[in-house]
């Protein structure tokens, strides 16, 4: 199980996420929502250890990573928001590269990353150097370079954008095999629509303060019949059209 | 294999494929090696005229010496970006199973192993030249001081511009070495070099050149000087991050 416990972090007096607490059961998939800013990518880089908290604590099958950082980091997968990837090397070799430093053998290192390169359609590509990739395929790689050690938690900040609808559907389809095999995912995203298809609870963040923790079952038979009216009622959205009027009325005055 | 032996491979390898390179494809790499075999070629011109005719003057000696500063210095600014770990190292590497020091030791052991190649494949024809240890001595030394001179060149324009320093920095020596190539090919037949005692490869011609011993003195001295402000400086991990010379926060705050 993954425990977060009142995660605080600050950049220069300024307060990105304030006392955070949310756990990710195994075969959990968790929602992680909130508009721009809210403090979404600032939690997942805690947790995946890009960042070190202001305060607070994570804690992996009860232990605290920071205990042992490097040997969480093995269980753990990653898709950032932003692929960022080393663009000399091809596709082959940065999912090799990986799989190496994450421990694998050589001979076994070369046949995961060949197989998950035909598997997620870049096997064409897989001679080409990865600056020659479009954002979708290097989404790909990086999905790829998050699941090749078969990890017991993953963790996924914004994996759709770029992605084709069929890579999209293979990620849903993914990410809901690895929730029925007892793993764990945390997946932030702003697409309500694919939240409420695979997650089972969601968390949602406002200000860097969380507002709203709950399954969607009870979300909808409390609040409202639908994930895209409950993150409005919970970040205190204001109808769109109105102020969509606004702006319009704005650039023509 | 270990995660820093991996990380050593990985850095000293993309050393060799520049992204900038392999962007357009093979072509550029084409035309690199085109270019490169050119100036060997100039080069190995100048140095067939050189034997041609009474060497062994100190104004050759001071081509020597000056060929190795200007061509390290020229190597290290166009390698610039990749001699330190910079943000898309700590963002790519940061989630995987590897310690931060393992990082940093990678990165630096990359690029001393890289620069000794360097310094030794340009000071090969010297070498065949003289047969001397003195004058061995004498071009090493000047390509160290041109490395010790280009990173204490970085902090002081850390210093000065902390926002643009990485930029400015390499865009000077760049700037500096293209204008030295040209006007290297003219040192040769220099007869008074008794103005030219400012230069810091002059000041190596002191170390295997009686008539300019007095300079010795200040070529080691320089070394000295411009190691210890590179230590000084922000070259070293410290509490736990590694924030090398020419590393960007990555967090951006």
């Amino acid at each position: 199980m993954l425990e977060v416990e009142n995660l605080t972090k600050r950049y220069r007096g300024i307060t990105a996420l304030d006392n955070a607490s949310f756990q990710i059961r195994p075969g959990e998939i968790l929602g992680y929502l909130g508009p721009n800013g809210s403090g979404k990518s600032t939690t997942v880089k805690i947790v995946t250890g890009l960042i070190d908290p202001s305060d607070g604590i994570v804690k992996f099958h009860g232990r605290p990573v920071s205990e042992d950082p490097v040997g969480f980091k093995r269980r753990m997968g990653y898709v950032p928001e932003e692929p960022q990837l080393y663009g000399h090397l091809t596709g082959t070799e940065y999912l090799l590269f990986v799989a190496r430093l994450r421990g694998i053998e050589y001979a076994m290192a070369l046949r995961r990353a060949e197989d998950l390169m035909r598997l997620f359609q870049l096997y064409d590509a897989r001679h080409s150097a990865m600056v020659s990739y479009s954002k979708g395929m290097r989404q790909r790689v990086l999905l790829a370079a998050a699941i090749l050690h078969d990890p017991e938690l993953l963790t996924l900040d914004e994996p759709f954008s770029g992605l084709d609808v069929n890579a999209a559907q293979l990620l849903r389809g993914l990410m809901q095999v690895f929730a029925r095999e007892g793993k764990m995912i945390l997946f932030s995203s702003h697409v309500l629509e694919v939240v409420e298809k695979v997650c089972s609870r969601v968390v949602i963040l406002y200000k860097g303060k969380i507002v709203l923790a709950d399954s969607i079952e009870k979300l909808r038979s409390s609040m409202a019949p639908d994930l895209e009216k409950i993150f409005a009622q919970a970040t205190h959205r204001e109808d769109a059209v109105p102020v969509a009027e606004s702006i319009l009325a704005a650039v023509r005055r | 294999m270990s995660p820093r032996r991996l990380l050593i491979e990985h850095f000293f390898a993309g050393m060799f494929r520049s992204e900038m390179l392999s962007e357009a494809g093979i072509e550029n790499y084409r035309t690199w090696l085109i270019s490169a075999a050119a100036a060997l070629f100039a080069f190995h011109t100048q140095f067939a005229r050189l034997r041609a005719r009474n060497f062994g003057q100190p104004s050759d000696e001071l081509f020597v010496t000056a060929a190795s500063f200007v061509t390290i210095l020229l190597i290290v600014s166009l390698e610039w970006q990749s001699l330190f770990p910079g943000a898309r190292d700590w963002q790519v590497l940061s989630p995987l199973p590897v310690r931060k020091s393992d990082i940093f030791v990678a990165r630096l052991t990359a690029l001393g192993m890289f620069l000794g190649i360097a310094m030794i494949a340009a000071n090969l024809v010297p070498a065949g030249l003289y047969l001397s240890w003195r004058h061995w001595v004498a071009a090493i030394g000047a390509g160290s001081h041109a490395v010790l001179l280009a990173m204490a060149l970085q902090g002081l324009c850390l210093l000065v511009l902390p926002r643009v320093f990485g930029f400015v920095a390499q865009a000077l020596l760049l700037a500096v070495s293209i204008v030295s190539l040209p006007l290297l090919l003219h040192v040769p037949g220099l007869r008074a070099l008794d103005r030219l005692e400012w230069l810091p490869p002059m000041w190596w011609v002191g170390v295997c050149d009686a008539r300019y011993a007095r300079l010795a003195d200040l070529s080691w001295l320089s070394v000295k000087r411009s190691g210890s402000v590179v230590e000084r400086g922000r070259f070293r991990p410290t509490g736990g991050d590694f924030q090398g010379m020419g590393s960007i926060d990555p967090m951006g705050c």
